[in-house]
C-alpha cells in the first residue's frame, strides 16, 4: 500500500539484537519522570495478560503531565510458521497505545518478516529481517481516553493470523511513566501586528514559533490558509525557518478585501510535530475610502466657492 | 447441441471479460467541498482522488470511514474479508501523520489502495449486477496514530453497478454503501457509530457522468480492538 516515506532500519542477518534494541530505544528519561506502573517480573505471554494500577483523581493526558508506555519484549517465531501477520499490542483502558505489526513471508530461504511501528516519540520505524527472532523496545504516549483518575487497566496481548506460530514471547519489561515532556514541542502563536484594520487596508500577522522540547527542531515551515474572497495575501504562502532552538518569528502580509471577521489558519511543520493555530481578524469599514470622500468633497466645495467669488467680483 | 453452443458462447464471453477485465472505473468527478481535515496534528483530505493530484476536479468519493483505536490496513481488511473479498482499481488518499515522517513539505504523502469489493466484476455473466466497494488509506506503515483516535485508517465507499456489462455503468450512492459497510462490521461482531462526525463533504444527490453523488457529510466510526 502506497509509496513509503519511512526511516528504514533494514538490518541484515548478522546484526546483533542489541543494535536493534538501541535503535528503537525510547527517549531517555528526564528529571521529573515518574514510573506509575512497572511489571513486577518478566513473563511469558500466551495470549493476553492484564494489570491494574491507580492514577490520582483528575489525571488526564496533557497538557502538563503526559503518560507514556515503555515496552520491552523478545519474540521468536517457529521456523515452520506460515506466512501471515502477528501483532504485539498494549492497551490502557482498552485504548491501544502499542501496536507492533509483523508481516511474515515464506520464501526459498525460509521465513522472513517485516516489522513496523509508529509512535509519537520516533514516528514510523520499519525493520526487515530473515531471522526468526526480534527484540523490541517500544515507547509511546497513551491515548487521551487511556488515562483517567482512579483504577486503570493495562493489558498486553498478541494476535496472529491462521498458521502463524510463535515459539516464544517474553515480556521483559513494561512500565507506564508520567513525564513533563510534551509530544508537541513545536508551538505556534499568531497575533495581529497592526491595530484596527479597515477594508482595503494592509495588515501584518506575526507568528511566534516556540520550541519547548529542549532539542532543536529541523525542517521548520509555516504556511497559511485564508479565504481569498475576504483577504489577499501580499507575502509568500510559506516561510521556512532554520533550526529552531527556542523561539523564532515569521511575518505574513495581507490586505483586507471586505468587512467582517476573517480567520487565517497557520500550519506548522517540523521534524517532530505539525501544529495548527488560527487568528481571527476583525475588518472594519473602508476608513481610507471615507477620508478620500471627505477630501474630494472639501476640494469640490473650495472650487465652487472660488467660482462663486470670481463670478460675484465680475458681476460686481 | 444448441444449448451447448449457447453455453459455450456465454463461457467464452465470460472468459473474455475475465481477460479484458472491468470497463474503465468511474471517471473523475467534481467535489463541492474539498478541504483539509485536522485531528490533533494529523491532516487528511476529505475526498480521495483518481490520480496523485489535489484538485476538486479529480476526486473519486468523499471520505466517510474511520477505523480507529487499533487499526491497520491489514487488520481492517481481515475483519471485512468474509464479504469484501475482491479488489478493484486503485485510488489515492492524501495525508500527513504527526507521528509519521515530518519535515519540509509537511510530510504529506499519497497512499493508493484498491480496497475491498463484494464482487470483482459486477454485471459480468453469472455475476451480480452490483458490488459494494471500500478503500482505506494510511501512510507508509499502514496506520496513523494520534492521541484522540489511536491507531487509525480512513477511507471511502460506494456502489459499482454494471461495471462489466449488462447495462449502462454507474458508480456512487456512497451514503448507502457506508450504511451497508457499518452493517457488515456490526454483524461481524464489532461496533460502529454511523454518521459520527462531520467531514464537511456533503454532496446532495446529483449525477455527473457515471458518478452518482449522495453523501450526508458525516463519517462513520468503526471501532477496532
Amino acid at each position: 500500500v502506497g509509496k513509503r516515506r519511512l526511516r528504514h532500519l533494514v538490518l541484515g542477518l548478522l546484526t546483533p539484537s542489541w543494535v536493534v534494541a538501541a535503535a528503537l530505544a525510547p527517549a531517555a528519561a528526564t528529571a521529573g519522570d515518574r514510573v506509575v506502573f512497572r511489571l513486577p517480573r518478566p513473563l511469558q505471554l500466551q495470549n493476553r495478560v492484564a494489570f491494574s494500577y491507580p492514577l490520582p483523581e483528575g489525571a488526564r493526558q496533557g497538557p502538563r503531565d503526559w503518560y507514556t508506555i515503555r515496552l520491552h519484549y523478545r519474540l521468536t517465531f517457529a521456523p515452520d510458521s506460515s506466512a501471515g501477520h502477528a501483532w504485539v499490542m498494549a492497551d490502557t483502558n482498552r485504548r491501544t497505545c502499542a501496536q507492533v505489526e509483523y508481516t511474515l513471508v515464506r520464501g526459498q530461504r525460509g521465513l522472513r518478516y517485516r516489522r513496523t511501528t509508529v509512535d509519537l516519540e520516533h514516528g514510523q520505524l520499519e525493520r526487515r529481517s530473515t531471522s526468526t527472532r526480534d527484540d523490541v523496545r517500544f515507547a509511546n504516549y497513551l491515548q487521551e481516553a487511556g488515562v483517567k483518575g482512579g483504577s486503570n487497566e493495562l493489558s498486553i496481548r498478541v494476535e496472529r493470523t491462521r498458521g502463524v506460530k510463535l515459539r516464544r514471547l517474553q515480556i521483559l519489561g513494561v512500565s507506564v511513566v508520567r513525564t513533563a515532556r510534551t509530544p508537541y514541542p513545536f508551538q505556534l502563536r499568531p497575533s495581529l501586528i497592526t491595530g484596527d484594520v479597515g477594508a482595503g487596508e494592509r495588515f501584518r500577522v506575526a507568528v511566534e514559533l516556540r520550541n519547548v522540547g529542549g532539542t532543536p527542531l529541523h525542517g521548520v515551515v509555516v504556511r497559511e490558509q485564508h479565504d481569498s474572497r475576504r483577504l489577499e495575501r501580499l507575502s509568500g504562502p510559506t516561510v521556512r525557518h532554520g533550526p529552531l532552538w527556542e523561539t523564532g518569528r515569521v511575518v505574513f502580509d495581507f490586505r483586507a478585501r471586505r468587512e467582517g471577521r476573517h480567520r487565517i489558519t497557520f500550519l506548522g511543520d517540523s521534524d517532530r510535530n505539525h501544529p495548527i493555530a488560527v487568528v481571527e481578524v476583525r475588518v472594519g469599514g473602508r476608513r481610507g475610502g471615507r477620508t478620500t470622500t471627505v477630501v474630494v468633497v472639501a476640494a469640490l466645495a473650495a472650487l465652487l466657492g472660488g467660482l462663486a467669488i470670481a463670478l460675484s467680483r465680475r458681476t460686481g | 447441441m444448441r444449448r451447448a453452443h449457447v453455453f459455450l458462447v456465454i463461457a467464452a464471453a465470460a472468459a473474455l471479460l475475465a481477460v479484458v477485465g472491468p470497463r474503465p472505473k468511474a471517471e473523475a468527478a467534481t467535489a463541492r467541498n474539498l478541504t483539509l481535515l485536522y485531528i490533533d496534528e494529523d491532516r487528511f483530505r476529505n475526498y480521495d482522488f483518481t490520480d496523485r493530484a489535489v484538485t476538486p476536479y479529480g476526486v473519486d468519493w468523499p471520505i466517510a470511514l474511520v477505523f480507529g483505536n487499533n487499526a491497520t490496513i491489514d487488520r481492517v481488511k481481515a475483519r471485512l474479508g468474509n464479504e469484501y473479498d475482491q479488489t478493484g482499481g486503485p485510488m489515492y488518499g492524501r495525508m500527513t501523520d504527526n507521528a509519521g515522517s515530518g519535515g519540509v513539505g509537511g510530510g504529506y504523502v499519497w497512499d493508493d489502495d484498491s480496497g475491498g469489493k463484494t464482487t470483482k466484476c459486477p454485471g459480468a455473466p453469472f455475476q451480480p449486477d452490483s458490488a459494494r466497494h471500500y478503500r482505506i488509506y494510511a501512510d507508509g506503515d499502514d496506520r496513523l496514530y494520534n492521541l484522540a483516535w489511536g491507531y487509525y485508517v480512513f477511507g471511502s465507499t460506494h456502489w459499482d453497478r454494471w461495471e462489466c456489462g449488462g447495462d449502462t455503468a454507474w458508480f456512487g450512492w456512497s451514503e448507502n454503501a457506508e450504511g451497508w459497510l457499518a452493517w457488515r462490521w456490526s454483524t461481524n461482531g464489532y461496533s460502529a457509530a454511523e454518521d459520527w462526525a462531520s467531514f464537511y463533504n456533503w454532496e446532495p444527490y446529483r449525477v455527473e457522468g457515471t458518478h452518482v453523488w449522495e453523501n450526508d457529510g458525516y463519517a462513520t466510526w468503526f471501532w477496532v480492538f
